[in-house]
């Protein structure tokens, strides 16, 4: 023999209309929920964002100090570069070797003369005397 | 009655077995019991956990965790550059790779070793012992080119890895070595000036603690302090560099040509005292001349022979016993005691002025003369000039020489001492003691340093030394005068620079032999030198150089040093753009041209309408 399973059926009360609210002040209250929620939701997204932005900030500022730091190191390095390009020790070894340059045997310092009316001295040059042409 | 239905199961075909309800109401019942019971027991677990936690040991637990997230990380201070006068770098600190090994996590140490030693210039064997400790963390190599570092990684052994460190570099490599000196791998100052210097050129370290997460990236919000260090201060020396090179270059170039074991040139500014070169160099076992790591200025002393003698000479002018023009008859040679002087070459009986004495460089007419004058005034006058005793520069292993005091002296000391025997100086000691001759009697303070200067470009001068009085102005200038003698016609002709008035004196010093004495004619060893200044009327700069044991025939200090002294003098009156009297003299001269540069041009200028403008205003 086989058991027959019925389903039950549940009998709700009957809402008297002095037991429920309103239908305008369900929706009020329904609407304000929402609302919270939304506001809820909307908080959390914008303290979500928020910590994206400080972290991205705290991603930018450790970036930058450890380039601050490479930046210092970077010429320190540079600083030893000109003062080992500047060495009189190169600069000799350069000239001599790789230019074939030799010293002198004699050095001449060539006084100059110039006219009458010039002895009141020469003026300052105007502009730059060192710069370029038409070029 | 319920009107739920009856609950059957089926147990086997065709066979059904029916459970009350109640019966299963009460099991179903134990069971939420006992799970109720459990949850209960794991929640006042926890809770019991979290009071722990929380209430009886909230400390440890708290700084547990902050050791996980916070550390505190040393900031080291950058050790402070040593420049020269004009800005140029002497010595710098640079970041440089080290190669380090965790040893556990290399394979075969042997192997790793073997492809190391090809790359680095370190022994196999040490190589393969650091690779096979136990410890996590082994030096192979510090410092290292960073291309040879590369070259190492580039292997691609496992657990070799680099960190960098700071390290010490010198641009100008041996150059004044002797006088910055240097530091240890650890950038610690162990001699020179980067010893005396170290609590300055070091500064402070500083302290970063910051709270930071599991890959090393910092929390944003979380701990964060920075103490920032206090990088160490460049130290200014008076070192021209430009002449420091030149200096080293020529001695080389002397010392070699006279068959020299070492060389010393120090050159000052005698107004101010400050040291521009100091330059040592050194033959080695290999018979190369190369620049010395030793400040042998200040650290070597010797017998200075002949060119003490102006320094005698102005302490009989002072005290009146001669002027330059007194006449004496000065023999070839004179006994005091047990021992006989002579002059070199030996001649007949002489009427020698003063000046002449100090021209020919005669050892009988100086001792004659400091006899007069006595031991008293003699020793008190050295004194003075600053021999026998430390200078200023409170460099480490400086010697301060040795002049005997007045009561350990012999019979035989006054005649020694007067013409440089017998007494010991440093050369930073003989070029101060001409500065002062120079300077019209003022002995400067020797120093090497201008000042220091912090990490915002504030300036701290050095503190000026004490000058003394050693003798009258008038007394240097006529001693002065009669040095000039010995270079235009005497013993120092070769130190002449053209366009010049150069005073000086040479000295020809015997040398103290090992075993005492000081060897017989054939078989001594000498230190030559020549000491002098330029211009004579006007000096502006104090040059030393002294040679070492240079082999015959230019043993002599006209021969051996006062060429250096020469050569040198030229390359430094060009680079201090120093006058020669033609060019003084020409400053006089209607027909020469000056020019100036725009900044005068501007001054002048301003300087001209400023006249030209009406007064006003009250």
């Amino acid at each position: 023999m086989t058991a027959v399973l019925r389903p039950v059926r549940i009998t709700r009360p009957v809402a008297t209309g002095q037991q429920t609210l309103p239908t305008t002040q369900r929706a009020t209250f329904g609407m304000l929920g929402l609302l919270a929620m939304i506001a809820f939701f909307a908080g959390l997204l914008v303290l979500a964002n928020f910590h994206v932005v400080v972290i991205g900030e705290q991603f930018e500022f450790d970036r930058l100090e450890r380039r601050f730091e490479d930046g210092l190191e970077r010429a320190q390095v540079l600083r030893n570069e000109v003062a080992k390009l500047e060495n009189p020790d190169r600069i000799l070894r350069v000239a001599e070797g790789r230019l074939g340059m030799v010293p002198p045997t004699q050095r001449l310092q060539l006084a100059v003369v110039l006219p009458d009316a010039l002895r009141g001295g020469l003026s300052a040059p105007v502009g730059d005397p060192f710069a370029g042409g038409n070029q | 009655m319920s009107r739920q239905p009856d609950v059957t199961a089926a147990s086997g075909r065709g066979v059904t077995r029916q459970v009350p309800l109640r019966e299963t109401q009460v099991v179903l019942r134990r069971r939420l019991v006992a799970m109720g019971c459990l949850l209960a027991m794991a929640a006042g677990l926890l809770i019991w956990r979290l009071a722990v936690v929380q209430l009886a040991e909230p400390d440890r637990f708290l700084a547990y965790g902050e050791s996980q997230r916070i550390r505190p990380v040393e900031l080291a201070a950058v050790r402070g550059a040593i420049i020269d006068r004009n800005g140029v770098d002497l010595a710098l600190s640079l970041p440089l790779p080290s190669l380090v090994a965790d040893p556990r996590l290399v394979g075969e140490p042997r192997l790793a070793a073997l492809r190391l030693a090809g790359v680095l210039d370190v022994d196999v064997g040490f190589l393969e012992r650091r690779l096979s400790g136990d410890s996590q963390f082994a030096y192979l190599d510090r410092q290292l080119d960073p291309a040879v570092a590369e070259e190492a990684m580039d292997l691609g052994l496992m657990g070799v890895r680099i960190e960098e460190e700071r390290a010490r570099v010198r641009p100008g490599n041996r150059s004044a070595l002797g006088v910055l000196g240097r530091t240890n791998v650890d950038s610690v100052g162990i001699s020179g000036l980067e010893l005396v210097y170290d609590g300055l050129l070091s500064g402070v370290p500083g302290l970063k603690v910051i709270e930071r997460d599991l890959r090393g990236a910092s929390i944003p919000g979380g701990e964060y302090s920075v103490e920032p260090p206090i990088h160490g201060r460049t130290l200014i020396l008076t070192i021209d560099r430009l002449l420091q090179f030149e200096a080293e270059r020529l001695l080389v170039d002397g010392v070699e040509r006279a068959g020299g074991q070492s060389g010393i040139l120090v050159a000052m500014d005698p107004a101010s005292g400050q040291v521009l070169v100091s330059a040592t160099v050194v033959r080695g076992d290999d018979g190369v001349i190369q620049i010395s790591g030793e400040h042998r200025a200040v650290t070597w002393t010797y017998e200075p022979g002949s060119i003490i003698k102006p320094l005698t000479v102005s302490a009989v002018l002072d005290a009146a016993v001669a002027s330059p023009d007194t006449v004496r008859e000065v023999p070839g040679r004179i006994e005091v005691h047990d021992a006989t002087f002579r002059d070199t070459p030996l001649h007949d009986p002489v009427d020698l002025t003063v000046s002449d004495i100090l021209r020919r460089s005669s050892n009988v007419g100086t001792i004659m003369w400091a006899s007069d004058l006595g031991p008293d005034a003699l020793h008190s006058k050295f004194h003075d000039f600053g021999l026998g005793r430390v200078s200023a520069l409170e460099f480490p292993g400086e010697s301060g020489g040795s002049l005997l005091g007045l009561s350990r002296w012999s019979g035989t000391s006054l005649p020694t001492i007067s013409i440089g025997q017998g007494v010991a100086t440093t050369p930073m000691q003989m070029v101060t003691a001409y500065a002062a001759l120079a300077n019209r009697g003022v002995r400067p303070a020797p120093t090497l340093v201008l000042g220091t200067r912090d990490d915002g470009g504030m300036f701290e001068p050095q503190r000026a030394g004490r000058t003394t009085t050693v003798v009258p102005a008038t007394v240097a200038t006529e001693v002065v005068a009669m040095m000039e003698g010995v270079v235009e016609s005497g013993t120092g002709t070769r130190a002449a620079v053209p366009g010049y008035r150069v005073a000086g004196k040479t000295g020809t010093a015997w040398k103290p032999q090992p075993g005492g004495g000081y060897g017989s004619d054939g078989d001594r060893d000498y230190v030559a030198s020549f000491a002098g200044f330029l211009p004579a009327d006007q000096p502006q700069l104090v040059i030393l150089v002294v040679v070492d044991e240079p082999s015959s025939p230019h043993y002599s200090g006209g021969r051996a040093a006062a060429p250096i002294f020469s050569e040198f003098a030229q390359f430094a009156v060009r680079r201090l753009r120093i006058p020669s009297e033609a060019e003084r003299a020409g400053l006089e001269q209607a027909g020469r041209v000056r020019a100036i540069t725009p900044a005068q041009q501007r001054l002048l200028d301003e300087a001209v309408l400023e006249l030209a403008a009406p007064l006003t205003g009250g």
